[in-house]
């Protein structure tokens, strides 16, 4: 009888899908994972935990993740504490000693590029502020050539035969996006020296690529969504200030954005914040296209 | 000018010098000789391991020429840079520049330090009832006297138990990595009272297969709510069931338990305990001398059948799956241990002692409405079975003689299950309604029933999560599940505004 609850579980459970050679990969974030899926093409094997159109800081931990995680050779993550708030426990319940932090089966994104605006003394009291910078890096497009490179060196460190392989779509990866920051650098030449509001930190980075100024966030304190007379403070305060746009993430209630862009009689724009959040965004070529298009005046 | 006097001064010095000690100076020649080849030598072995780490570097960074927009590694420039400031440093050795200085204590190993943690909770009850006849209250045939004490324990240890403000708690929680074998994790749960370790347990870090080992003092797995610290909790309290199996900390015991997650598809886990089995509800480990002289020892009773060492197994499977865009948890546990009740220095002494042996079955349905809303449902059931057992009365209520003392067959059948709904409804907000009940109560002594009472509670709450570190929850119960000491029924209404909050490294909570 035992035996046949036992054969029953495992039938009802067991992995059907043919096992292959290529590099498990889990990334933490649809960026991530295309990234990988870029540079590995067809020798690698990608998953993605958090939902493309939930909030990256906020990712519901479920048993899935902990199985996606069981049997993976490698980990991307995000890096810069973005993921503090909900993968650590996950991790340690898929006990894969293979992708623990500081092992060869765990990369670290954020450790090739530069996070900008650090605030190592920062409290609590500053909101959900990340000591060690800004980890929405990844909207700044200059900053995409060291992520590829990252990843594809640690692709052929785990995988030492393919390494040329890595090498050749990393350089033709590298040869588009560079193609592609041409041309949404020239589609939004115009804002430069333009004001922008945002919602949350999440567009420094891009602000800063295209030469924009962030002038506020509708958020008090990162994390911490704004009250009524809080966004009346944020207009007063605007009043003498010029504003271009105010743009937010797709996953955020927008009825504050929507008040204020009322207000200031101005435009604003829900941006979507990962590969994957909306239709259109299928991979990071059509992430940044419609991240562009909503910009572009 | 200078130059042409000073090699003249050289020159001439050599010159003397040579005149002097000519043999001396073809002996110097071939030590400058010997340094110099040895001096090429490193220089060459210096080229070939930079051409080495060149190579290496070439290897590991196939296409630096397409990644050339990138801003150059520091560490590249690292080693030249740090040699130049030294140089720079130490131009003239008497200048007082501290050359490799002292940047940090060299021998502290702060970096080294634990994540820390402080949870606070506190409350505000207004209850409609006083708090001497709220702590006399019990659920039959699991406990009495909410605010009682006992010998070694004391019920009174619950949270949120006198009307008006309680602080229930400021907890220390600590982890870290003991080294790459070990985490290590703590929790110090200090009261008014006083403190005590609730938790110290290691959990391995690099077990093959899945695998995993904790061990130490821990909460058990058993079940769904009872890994979950109360901080994590939806509600202020514990459901009935489990305030009457376990009691106000679960089953928190020493032990050890190991895990495995299986290689299939859907998350399947594994999990074996062997704990002490002290909880003093369920278990116990002391033999029980129900005799007051002390001189009669009754091998053969249940009482005296001492459990040396650990007495409490635990085993547990739980799943979990994704069904569109809702999650699903589902659990079987079971536990089979000692029941060692020591009541006999009580004002009406009594003693309980058998087989126990609990199952618990949970199910949870996590339903997201977006990125910032869901519903969730959670729902557990709880039995507990007592065979083989003995309890000893004393009718003469002779506070704690032997004489009339009788030891009658004991056995218990009782469950009760909880079920709650949540439903988070704003980004900073959560709504919830429980309820719980106790559904079996059977109790035979000597194979009469003794038709003892139990009952059930409603609950609802609200609560406002100004960041994920800080929690104000309004809660209602009606309860009646609760009975005075002559097994009357006591009904009461309780609200409750309960502070949580948490400073410090705090990790973040699991599934």
């Amino acid at each position: 009888m035992t035996k046949i609850i036992w054969a029953t579980l495992v039938a009802l459970f067991c992995y059907l899908g043919s096992a292959n050679a290529a590099v498990q990969v889990v990334a933490t974030y649809g960026w991530i994972g295309d990234l990988v899926q870029q540079i590995g093409q067809d020798r690698v094997s990608v998953s993605v935990l958090a939902q493309p159109s939930f909030d990256p800081h906020f990712v519901p931990p479920k048993p899935s993740l902990a199985v996606k995680l069981r049997n993976a050779d490698l980990l991307v993550i995000n890096g810069g504490q973005l993921e503090i708030g909900w993968l650590p426990p996950v991790l340690r319940q898929a006990a894969n000693a293979r992708i623990q932090p500081n092992s060869e089966g765990f990369l670290d994104l954020s450790s090739f590029v530069t996070l900008s605006n650090p605030r190592p003394h920062a409290t609590r009291a500053d909101g959900d502020v990340h000591p060690d910078g800004n980890p929405h890096y990844v909207f700044n497009p200059d900053n995409m050539s060291a992520l590829a490179y990252g990843v594809a060196h640690r692709l052929c460190q785990l995988d030492k035969a393919s390494c040329g392989f890595y090498e050749q779509s990393l350089a033709r990866f590298d040869e588009r996006w560079q193609a592609a920051k041409i041309r949404w650098q020239a589609k939004l030449a115009p804002l430069k020296g333009q004001h922008l509001v945002q919602y949350h930190e999440s567009f420094d980075d891009l602000a800063h690529w295209l030469g924009m100024t962030v002038v506020a966030n509708i958020e008090p304190v990162p994390g911490v969504p704004p009250s009524a007379s809080h966004l009346e403070k944020l207009l007063k305060r605007l009043a003498d200030q010029q504003v271009a746009m105010i743009v937010q993430e797709h996953f955020r209630d927008k009825e504050a954005t929507e008040w204020l862009a009322k207000q200031r009689q101005v435009k604003w724009q829900v941006l979507p914040s990962d590969v994957g959040a909306t239709e259109k965004s299928k991979d990071l070529f059509s992430w940044f296209d419609e991240i562009v298009d909503r910009l572009a005046p | 000018m200078k130059k042409t006097k000073l090699s003249l001064a050289i020159s001439l010095l050599v010159a003397g010098f040579s005149a002097y000690a000519s043999d001396d100076l073809s002996a110097l020649k071939a030590q400058i000789a010997a340094q110099q080849a040895q001096l090429e030598k490193m220089m060459q072995q210096m080229q070939a391991l930079e051409a080495k780490a060149q190579k290496v570097e070439a290897v590991v960074a196939p296409t630096a020429a397409t990644a050339s927009s990138t801003p150059a590694p520091k560490a590249a420039s690292g080693y030249q840079g740090s040699l130049d400031q030294t140089r720079a440093a130490s131009r003239r050795l008497s200048d007082p520049v501290k050359v490799g200085g002292i940047k940090r204590n060299p021998f502290s190993g702060s970096n080294m330090n634990p994540d820390v943690a402080l949870i606070l909770d506190g409350s505000y009850v207004n209850r409609s009832q006083s708090n001497s006849d709220y702590g006399a209250l019990g659920m039959p045939g699991f406990f009495h006297e909410l605010g009682g004490e006992h010998e070694g324990h004391s019920h009174g240890h619950g949270f949120n138990m006198n009307n008006g403000f309680n602080l229930n708690y400021a907890e220390l929680a600590f982890s870290a990595a003991v080294d790459r074998y070990f985490d290590l994790f703590a929790v110090i749960h200090a009261g008014e009272e006083g403190a005590e370790v609730e938790e110290a347990y290691a959990n391995t870090r690099s077990l093959p297969f899945n695998t995993q080992l904790k061990f130490g003092k821990f909460l058990s797995g058993f079940g769904r709510l009872n890994g979950q610290h109360h901080h994590y909790w939806d509600f202020a309290d514990q459901p009935l069931i489990y305030q009457g199996v376990f009691g106000s900390h679960g089953l928190l015991e020493k032990g050890v338990q190991a895990t495995w997650l299986a290689p299939t598809r859907n998350y399947l886990l594994f999990g074996a305990e062997v704990l002490q089995g002290e909880n003093e509800q369920s278990f116990g480990t002391k033999a029980i001398n129900v005799q007051s002289d002390k001189t009669v020892a009754d091998k053969d009773t249940a009482f005296a059948s001492q459990v040396d060492g650990a007495g409490l197994a635990v085993g547990f499977v739980k799943t979990g799956f994704d069904i569109g865009k809702s999650s699903w948890m589902a659990g079987v546990s079971y536990g089979a241990g000692k029941m060692r009740l020591d009541h006999t220095s009580d004002e009406h002494p009594h003693a309980k002692a058998g087989s126990v042996a609990i199952t618990g079955l949970d199910l949870t349905g996590k339903y997201f409405l977006d990125a910032t809303r869901y519903v969730m449902w959670q729902s557990e059931y709880i039995k507990r079975e007592l065979t083989d057992g003995q309890v000893a009365t004393y009718p003469s209520n002779s506070g704690g003689a032997s004489d009339g003392l009788i030891t009658p067959k004991l056995s218990q059948n009782q469950s009760g299950y909880y079920s709650q709904l949540i439903w988070k409804f704003a980004p900073q907000w959560r709504t919830g309604l429980r309820y719980d009940a106790i559904d079996q109560n059977s109790i035979k002594v000597a194979g009469t029933d003794k038709n003892m009472p139990y009952g059930d509670r409603n609950t609802v709450m609200v609560e406002y999560n100004p960041t994920e570190f800080s929690r104000i929850r309004l809660q209602y119960a009606q309860n009646g599940a609760f009975f005075t000491e002559e097994n009357e029924r006591k009904r009461f209404d309780e609200v409750l505004l309960q502070f949580n909050m948490a400073i410090g490294a705090h990790g973040a909570h699991s599934f």
